[in-house]
């Protein structure tokens, strides 16, 4: 092989090189920019940020219990497919743990609470104010809690959506 | 206590039993239990027209470190897109995603290609399948066809 062609080779492979990789960059600029104007769209509307299932054994709740951002920045959760036993004076409340036993106690345990008020029905679809500031890092689970007897109905262990 | 110490109390013992009635009553509510209130509040959703969540399920942890959420979207025209969010799985297996009925895996309905490394993926589900049946989302090698992990799709 004379020393022109292997330069040329050389080239050649060279080119190739920097195209392919070229192309490659462009496809990811693309990726980036798709993803990013899907974001700037959905960022308007309300938008799940956390969701879990209900679990209770001693009153039987189901459903699921999902946090949503608003496009002011609130968040609100909303309770779907929900089912539990109707009971005196029950409160939706979040609290701070990763989850809830079925027969957890709140106050001998000291775990901090947030309330969002009072169960609106044991049955349907409903939603509730979370208060601004509300740490959600830190308050990740939803719970049903009858106050007057300190019950735990059931509870939702919230996850990233 | 004999009985005619209660006959002659009688009209006493009813008067002090009204008060400890109605606590009872507001304490326990007993008429709650065969009463059910039903509500049916609006999604707080500013436009619908957007594809809306109808199933969703997390992967399992397993040792392949496969991790992330799977979703099931519905859009207006009744279209079912699935979609990875959170999404991570070990590269060069050859991964792609599917649907099956619990415990069917080698029954699943191929999807598609997952690129493990892309948090975010999205794939048409074609028409005629029903989450309700086909109720996993499996990751599995296509090669090997091991199945990597499993999440099971819950109506959102």
């Amino acid at each position: 092989m004379s020393s022109i062609r292997k330069g040329i080779v050389c080239a050649a492979l060279g080119l190739a090189f920097i195209g392919a990789h070229s192309v490659q960059a462009q496809d990811s600029m693309k990726d980036d920019k798709m993803k990013h104007d899907n974001m700037q769209m959905e960022q308007k509307d309300t938008k799940p940020a956390f969701t879990g299932s209900f679990h209770g054994k001693v009153h039987n709740t189901a459903g699921r219990a999902t946090v949503y951002q608003q496009a002011d920045g609130k968040y609100l959760l909303r309770l779907t497919n929900f089912k539990t036993s109707n009971g005196p004076d029950v409160h939706v409340i979040l609290v701070a743990a990763k989850d809830a036993d079925d027969d957890a106690n709140f106050l001998t345990n000291k775990t901090e609470k947030i309330e969002l008020g009072k169960l609106k029905g044991n049955e349907g679809d409903q939603n509730y104010e979370i208060p601004s500031g509300t740490d959600l890092s830190k308050f990740q689970t939803v719970s049903i809690y009858c106050e007057r007897f300190n019950a735990n109905f059931g509870a939702a262990p919230l996850e990233k959506f | 206590m004999n009985i005619n110490w209660i006959k002659r109390y009688r009209n006493a013992l009813l008067i002090a039993a009204v008060p400890v009635v109605i606590a009872g009553w507001w304490l326990f509510r007993p008429e709650k239990l065969f009463v059910n209130e039903r509500v049916n509040e609006a999604a707080p959703f500013i436009s619908t027209n957007q594809p809306q969540p109808v199933f969703t399920g997390k992967f399992d942890a397993d040792k392949a470190g496969t991790k992330g959420r799977a979703t099931i979207y519905k859009s207006t025209d009744g279209k079912l897109e699935l979609r990875l969010t959170d999404f991570g799985s070990t590269p060069g297996d050859d991964l792609h995603v599917g649907l099956a009925a619990p415990g069917e895996s080698s029954q699943r309905e191929d999807i598609g290609a997952v690129n493990p490394g892309q948090m975010e993926q999205r794939f048409d589900v074609p028409a005629g399948i029903d989450p309700t049946k086909t109720s996993e989302v499996i990751v599995f090698k296509s090669k090997s066809n091991g199945v990597t992990a499993t999440a099971r799709l819950e109506p959102f």
